[in-house]
């Protein structure tokens, strides 16, 4: 992926990717700001404040229409570390996006109806997909039995519906002046457009935004957990469900790349281990994964099943520790690493196939430090060896480092 | 001097370009169609077989099918497929509707070679064995389980049944089902259905002349039965307006559905529908999300939609609300229908829903995969290769009082469901 990458003066970088096989232009504006970054009595801050960006800013009453109205469709998602927002529209009406969205990056507009309003919204979503949805609370139970003091030990939707049902227009107010700046964003535009034209239509509307605030990310570092920890819940299920979870390393950490691909091995596609082993020889579980949180700080790697009736549910957790030995004392075979990592390969290639996913892509690697890393990952998968893998297996997935969570059927 | 109150002119979207696919027959008389787009040296093969749901005459045999395909054939074990289509970085799936099965690969081109042929023999022998029959059903029954958790699920399944009631649409499985599940049935249902004689081909990709070559050499000569073809009667819904409750003690939240059987993509006023779709619930900006999202706050999403199958269609508005608000929900929505069809749909909302309209013809027309889906729904629909011209015509031209006049002739006699704690009857 070839792109032109800019900084304006305010501190906004703008990476452009030319694709002129599209008459779709992708417009992605990247926050850093995640819940992570939130007060820990004010939860769900960020996520609701995502929300709030669509309640109309300080020249224009609504950001949907306008947009619409020019064929354009946007979205945007809040986690733990960012805050993402994007639009694609036919390449023509591009002035649309520039104008809505330097617009609410000036400021919002912050009306009581919309906070009231929003809040509600996210306070149904809370109950949709985290309360009346069975086993919806999971990451409101294992992220705080995994993190004790980092951020990561609330999940984005918040830590209680209570902090979304207390927000204030100050906090509101505050978080935007905080965390919504140009130095604090990445604009990334992916289509058929003219880089030199695009850095004049980005000084030209986002040009003139002040930074307001001066945020400095300073967050309590995750103490290495020493002993294994437990939790288990009842709950009304068809069946019951383990949740294992060890610290790993951060995503600029070289060995996040053998991680990545020892979950690979594990449980990706139905030739995995877990997948083979568990549910269809042994048939403990009726579905298994393991996958890591790409977190931008120091991560977890998960390993998540259901577990069949009538198994005992800690045969089955004894039955996914043996899986990992197995990992951990004979080394996996080179057709496993060449498969893992052919998977990688097919899998970038079906992503570029989208101009929304590159500017995406790219625009999440500048802002954790160089868009171009986005075009060095595939080389870095490509050196994970053999070793690579025995090692961050044996080091890191050991039980004093684990959170355990049984998440039981009634009866 | 910028003033950020006057918003940038618009310019017309006068640039969608539906491509038809190449299309050409195999030695063995299969039909294929393919777009040859895309910057990335990859492809995805579809091979679609009439073998949906509304063939079955016991519920779960098709969706059986469909998942114990790639379980094992009369040369590969369930690992050795599994191992195979993973160690290539390939992507196996299989889709199933009403109407049709779809087998589909996705790939890497320089990787064909070695997938295609197991792909095949998925398609012409696999073997169904016993045990992996009895792992797929238990693995399903407990999914099946735990969708009888969820009041979106217990809903969606009594709107099924209340809209297609008595035709072959309309069924749904239950526990029960799961046990009287045999060999026998997924074999002669897969004999029956998945007949290469009745199948089409869908590539989109990089579709290179070696590439084609290579189709012609494995699919163009499989051996092809000529004697089976597939015939079906579909029994029409007998279909009148209920109230429908189903209770889920505890729930704090109520799914609600409102729906009928309606026309299809072929009928002459469905375009028009689907504009006034649009513009009640078919967008972000519509209705029913302005009114019981962003003014009202009682629902995280709602939206409609027209589903047009083979056989015929189905309207659908859907949401999940806060349990006590059920109720309220239910009455806007109803004040939502009323409305449109009695006052006009001002130009301005019109213009806006157009344009987006077309916003998302273009977006969707665009890249092979994109472009893929578009025509399967010309090709299965049997409609003239330039229906997306005549959509973006009726766009153009759809008038305030011609859908006022839509909305009276199809948003009557809407059935209501809802799942939940609170009867709203």
């Amino acid at each position: 992926m070839k792109f032109t990458k800019y900084t304006l003066d305010n501190g906004l970088r703008l990476i452009v990717h030319q694709d002129k096989s599209t008459p779709i232009v992708a417009f992605n504006v990247l926050y850093d700001v995640g819940a992570r970054d939130e007060d820990e009595k004010l939860t769900g801050f960020a996520h609701l404040f995502e929300h709030l960006m669509f309640g109309g800013s300080k020249n224009i009453a609504e950001f949907d229409k306008p947009l619409q109205a020019v064929g354009g469709q946007n979205n945007a998602f809040t986690s733990n570390d960012i805050t993402n927002y994007y639009i694609t529209l036919p390449k023509q009406n591009i002035d649309t996006a520039f104008w809505l969205e330097s617009d609410r990056m000036l400021d919002l507009a912050f009306t009581p109806k919309s906070l009231e309003v929003q809040r509600n919204v996210v306070i149904e979503e809370f109950k949709q997909r985290y309360l009346n949805q069975p086993y919806g609370d999971l990451w409101l139970l294992l992220r705080p039995l995994a993190y004790k003091e980092h951020p990561y030990k609330w999940a984005t939707i918040g830590k209680e519906i209570k902090h979304i049902e207390d927000a204030k227009m100050e906090d509101v107010k505050a978080f935007f002046k905080a965390h919504y700046n140009p130095n604090n964003a990445v604009l990334c535009i992916a289509g058929d457009v003219d880089p030199e034209e695009m850095l004049e239509k980005t000084n030209y509307w986002f040009g003139g935004i002040k930074n307001q605030g001066d945020y400095t990310r300073n967050l309590p570092k995750e103490p290495k957990q020493t002993e294994a920890r437990f939790l288990e819940v009842e709950r009304d299920v068809p069946q019951s469900a383990i949740y294992k979870a060890w610290h790993m390393c951060d995503r600029m950490h070289p060995d996040y790349y053998a991680f990545d691909l020892a979950t690979d091995v594990l449980s990706r596609g139905n030739s995995s281990r877990l997948y083979q082993t568990l549910v269809k020889e042994k048939e403990l579980f009726t579905d298994i994964s393991a996958y890591q949180m790409g977190s931008s700080d120091e991560g977890l790697f998960v390993i998540s099943g259901k577990v069949k009736n009538g198994v005992d549910i800690n045969v089955a957790n004894l039955a996914i520790l043996d899986c990992i030995k197995e990992v951990q004392k004979y080394p996996v075979s080179n057709q496993e690493l060449t498969k893992v990592k052919n998977k990688v390969e097919s899998t970038n290639a079906f992503t570029h196939m989208n101009v929304l996913n590159k500017a995406m892509k790219l625009a999440y690697f500048e802002l954790l430090g160089d868009a171009n890393w986005a075009n060095e990952e595939a080389e870095k998968y490509n050196q994970v060896s053999i070793d690579d893998i025995q090692r961050v297996m044996k080091e890191t997935i050991v039980p004093s480092n684990c959170s355990t969570l049984y998440y039981k059927a009634k009866n | 001097m910028l003033d950020r109150t006057i918003a940038p002119k618009a310019q017309p979207i006068d640039n969608i370009n539906f491509i038809l696919p190449d299309h050409w027959k195999l030695e063995n008389g299969i039909p294929v169609y393919s777009y040859h787009l895309g910057s990335e040296d990859v492809i995805k093969l579809d091979v679609v077989f009439p073998a949906g749901t509304k063939y079955q005459t016991k519920a779960l045999v098709a969706s059986t099918v469909k998942n114990v395909l790639n379980e094992g054939t009369d040369k590969y074990s369930s690992k050795e497929i599994a191992d195979a289509i993973d160690f290539y970085g390939a992507f196996l799936e299989t889709e199933l509707n009403n109407d049709y099965a779809t087998v589909s690969l996705y790939c890497l081109n320089k990787h064909i070679d070695n997938v295609l042929p197991i792909v095949l023999n998925i398609i012409t022998s696999a073997s169904f064995p016993q045990n992996e029959i009895d792992k797929y059903l238990n693995r399903s029954k407990q999914n099946y389980l735990l969708g009888q958790e969820k009041v979106a699920t217990l809903s969606s399944q009594a709107y099924v049944k209340t809209i297609f009631n008595g035709s072959e649409y309309g069924k749904v499985a239950t526990e029960e089902d799961y046990d009287q599940v045999t060999r026998e049935d997924l074999l002669a249902f897969y004999q029956k259905h998945y007949t290469l004689s009745e199948a089409t081909v869908f590539i989109a990709g990089n579709v290179s002349p070696v590439l084609k070559q290579f189709i012609e050499g494995q699919i163009g000569q499989l051996p092809i039965d000529k004697n089976d073809e597939v015939t079906f009667n579909f029994t029409l819904p007998d279909y009148k307006q209920v109230n429908v409750f189903k209770e889920k003690k505890g729930a704090i939240q109520s799914a609600i559905r409102f729906g009928k059987p309606t026309i299809k993509i072929d009928h002459e006023d469905f375009n028009h529908f689907q504009i006034l779709n649009t513009v009640l619930g078919g967008y972000f900006g519509s209705r029913l999300m302005m009114n019981i999202r962003e003014d009202k706050g009682y629902t995280y999403g709602i939206g409609s939609g027209i589903s047009s199958k083979k056989e015929i269609g189905n309207f659908i508005i859907s949401t999940e609300v806060g349990s006590d608000v059920t109720k309220d929900a239910i009455k806007e929505i109803q004040s939502e229908i009323n409305k449109i069809k009695t006052e006009l749909i001002p130009e301005k909302e019109l213009n806006i829903v157009k344009n987006y309209i077309l916003g998302s013809l273009l977006k969707n027309t665009d890249g092979p995969f994109d472009l893929l889906e578009r025509y399967k729904t010309i090709h299965f629909n049997g409609l003239a290769d330039n229906h997306y011209d005549l959509f973006i015509q009726d766009i153009h031209s759809a008038t305030p009082e011609k859908l006022r006049e839509i909305a009276n002739k199809y948003l009557t006699d809407l059935s209501i469901i809802v799942a939940g704690s609170v009867d709203f009857r």
